[in-house]
């Protein structure tokens, strides 16, 4: 039966790789590179954890090392809304297929997100091993602590990916769960906010047994082995018990969404819908109704609210280490938080819209090519619904910042609004190109990401083109001059829309000539498993 | 005065892919004002003729003309004056029918206001008012075959290129598609569909075609066909099933029995 859903997703990965072999093979080198950085810091641990000599410093070490790497496995999937591989559910459930099965399934796939934790977890345990101060009693612990731990962290990842998405279907619950999301992550902060005192923090730091990652550093050095056991089995207990748990909901749920009639709403048209008709006030039809109806489409996306939301409070992660005393920073990093957290939400946002424009549009992609409409205008469109919601997005980000005592001025908000539409051009001018080159079916509903193909790609050229901007801030940090900075951005601004304007002609003659491959491209569904 | 030339007047068009022909050195011609049924097995090559009709996919090889302007040279004058009804909707599902109708009219060149008053027209006529603020994504087939069809209307094109406009729709809707397409037709505009319901077929239209093999293997004139003794199944079968006709293959697989 497993085998049977495995080998209708390789017969359907098939058809995408023989069409599309140049881009296999890049994506395959880009993950050869990821994974290569990933063995080299492995190694690195494993070179320390076999010296006998440093013994002493395992303890807060190894206990402060899986604490980041439970961080990682959990919150990185969420930040970079990249759950990988999961089971289709919709195409399963009218098979007569056990659940438990499928949940192994999904499980194992759970093995494709965060792979790399699983590299430096190997590490720690191979230097472990090779430690000759561990007898082959605590070369057994080594081994079961490092399989515990992996278990939980697949097991909640699981339960997480499927509580998130769950979460966003249910559209009165998401703004909730959105604000638990965010309390989590502000956590410390709020800790400090409210003057807990340094013994009860004491008590919540890495190395306490009573935690996953501080039973796991217990166990693998052989120490309070019956503890740390224990521990470690409770933590895989409860993970099981999240993971399952949400799988049935997901199964559920999502029979519900696709069987049950909704009730017709039947509520006057509000704010959204002023939103929505606010470009056919200042464009011409039929850009303005293009862009309505791309506004409209985005925000009916649970999967693309989700992720606008995360890319508008997320950032705070990249500003966690600093929340505890601001003033004392290095200046760029600080006052520009709100410039870099609003360029992370726009590099956050690519995948769902302007990397991949005709994503969720699907087959419907053939209107672009059937009425009377220009094609250019269609992208135009779509990268300018994009450019409106980055505008409430940097708004959100300095709010955010400000709650949370970063300095923020009125300046430096509009300086993020500058430099990001200028970083825009860059990064939509290689969208277009993409979305007609390397146009991929988008399920609304789920949370898998983009193809490999495209991640890879965004990865490399990401440093190109961020270039400008990184420019322009390089300049100003060097110079301390302001007009320097400002005329980098004016050049990069110019250089920007000559960049736009020759992706856009590139990617319309493209169009021309790929509309059939694009509407195969498009019109394909998936396999049995949704593939990020 | 009125047009002379064809609605649709194909000659000599191929479509290969990988070397291999889908469609065929297809010639036909459709007159202005007619009901023509386009029949043809499964993988017969009637979607990918619709397709290159509506400039979807380049054909090959062979001439195009619409209306008597020639595709793709006048595709934007072209696309302006005809509906089309397509295989795979063309709709967007996280519009509402309301919505998607009102941006296909503005797509067509309508101002807002004129395609926000057809749209509640033609959704009122479709009997879809109450699901006017349903996503179409929530929309079972059949209404999501009579909001394709609507929007296909809502600019008064010439020409109406559909594909199995009547797939999945109730016998209800169905019989409220049909009486639009004759009405339609009655007014001076030319329906090509294609169709698996040959009842359908027989009954709606004044001319049909049948392609088998990306090539046109009969012509028919319904009238004629009518007067005769042979239904338009009938001739089906004999045309693409050929000397074998439809088999018991099934009987000889004991497990089904």
């Amino acid at each position: 039966m497993v085998g049977a859903i495995l080998w209708a997703q390789i017969l359907s990965l098939r058809l995408r790789v023989g069409t599309r072999r140049a881009g296999a093979i890049f994506a395959i080198v880009g993950s050869l590179i990821f994974y290569a950085f990933w063995t080299i810091i492995a190694l690195g641990i494993a070179a320390y954890l076999s010296d006998p000599e440093l013994t002493g410093t395992f303890l807060p070490a190894l206990s402060t090392g899986l604490f980041f790497a439970m961080a990682y496995w959990q919150l990185a999937p969420v930040i970079t809304a990249g759950f990988g591989a999961s089971l289709d559910l919709r195409k399963l459930q009218v098979y007569p297929i056990p659940h438990r099965k499928l949940f192994v399934v999904e499980i194992l796939l759970r093995l494709t997100t965060c792979a790399e934790m699983l590299v430096l977890l190997t590490g720690a345990a191979t230097g472990l091993m090779r430690n000759p101060v561990y007898t082959p009693l605590g070369k057994s612990c080594v081994v079961l602590a490092a399989i515990l731990f992996a278990a939980t962290n697949i097991l909640l990842s699981a339960g997480t990916r499927s509580w998130i998405e769950n979460l966003f279907r249910r559209s009165r619950l998401k703004e909730a769960g959105m604000l638990l999301l965010v309390a989590l992550l502000l956590l410390p902060r709020l800790l400090l906010a409210f003057n807990v005192g340094k013994g009860a923090l004491l008590r919540l730091t890495p190395s306490q047994i009573v935690w996953p990652w501080g039973a796991a550093a217990h166990l693998m050095l052989g120490e309070s082995i019956a503890a740390s056991l224990s521990f470690s089995g409770l933590w895989l207990a409860l993970a099981v018990w999240f993971g399952r748990r949400q799988f049935e909901r997901s199964f559920r749920a999502d029979f519900a969404h696709a069987s049950a009639p909704r009730t017709p709403d039947t509520r006057p048209p509000g704010f959204k819908e002023l939103l929505y008709r606010l470009p056919s006030r200042f464009l011409r039809d039929p850009l303005a109704a293009l862009v309505e109806k791309e506004l409209r489409t985005l925000f009916r996306v649970p999967r693309f609210r989700m992720v606008y939301a995360m890319s508008s409070f997320f950032g705070i992660m990249l500003y966690l280490p600093s929340l505890r005393n601001p003033h004392n920073l290095p200046s760029l990093w600080t006052q520009n938080s709100v410039t870099f957290m609003s360029l992370y939400g726009l590099l956050m946002l690519g995948p769902i819209s302007y990397w991949n424009s005709f994503g969720f549009d699907r087959s419907a992609v053939q209107g672009y090519f059937s009425w009377p409409i220009r094609f250019r205008d269609a992208l135009v469109a779509k990268n300018i619904a994009v450019a409106l919601l980055l505008l409430p997005q940097i708004t959100l980000i300095a709010l955010v910042s400000r709650a949370i005592r970063l300095p923020v001025t009125a300046g430096e908000c509009a300086e993020a609004v500058t430099v990001i539409l200028i970083a825009a051009l860059y990064w939509f001018s290689m969208g277009n190109i993409l979305s007609v080159r390397l146009p991929r079916a988008m399920d609304p509903d789920k949370m898998n990401q983009m193809s490999g193909k495209l991640q890879a790609l965004s990865i490399w050229m990401a440093p190109f083109l961020l270039l400008p901007i990184v420019l322009a801030y390089w300049a100003r940090a060097v110079f301390d001059n302001e007009l320097v900075f400002a005329g980098i951005l004016l050049i990069a601004a110019v250089v920007g829309k000559v960049f736009y304007d020759v992706g856009l002609d590139s990617a319309v003659n493209a169009a021309k000539t790929r509309r059939e491959a694009m509407l195969v491209e498009l019109s394909r569904s998936d396999g049995p498993l949704s593939i990020a | 005065m009125p047009d002379l030339t064809p609605a649709i007047a194909v000659r000599e068009l191929r479509k290969l892919y990988d070397g291999k022909a889908a469609v065929d050195g297809l010639t036909l011609t459709v007159p202005r004002g007619s009901f023509f049924g386009f029949l043809g097995p499964n993988g017969a090559g009637k979607s990918t003729t619709i397709r290159m009709l509506t400039g979807l996919i380049p054909a090959t090889s062979g001439s195009i003309e619409l209306l008597g302007l020639p595709m793709p040279a006048e595709e934007m004058a072209i696309k302006q004056r005809i509906g089309l009804v397509p295989d795979e909707s063309l709709l967007f599902d996280r519009l509402t029918g309301a919505e998607f109708l009102e941006f296909v009219g503005r797509m067509y060149s309508l101002p807002r206001t004129l395609a926000v008053q057809r749209a509640q027209e033609l959704l009122d006529l479709f009997e879809l008012s109450n699901e006017k603020r349903k996503l179409i994504a929530e929309y079972s087939k059949g209404m999501r075959k009579r909001v394709a069809m609507a929007a296909s209307l809502i600019h008064r094109p010439e020409l109406f290129l559909m594909d199995e406009p009547f797939e999945g729709v109730d016998a209800v809707g169905a019989r409220l598609m049909k009486d639009i397409l004759l009405d339609q037709v009655s007014r001076g505009a030319t329906i090509f569909l294609t169709s698996h319901v040959l009842e359908v077929v027989e009954r709606l239209c004044d001319h049909a075609a049948i392609i088998h093999d990306g090539r046109i293997v009969a012509e028919v004139n319904m009238r004629d066909l009518r007067a005769g003794s042979e239904t338009l199944e009938d001739l089906f079968v004999r045309l693409v099933a050929g000397e074998r006709g439809v088999g018991r293959e099934f009987e000889k697989l004991e497990w089904l029995g």
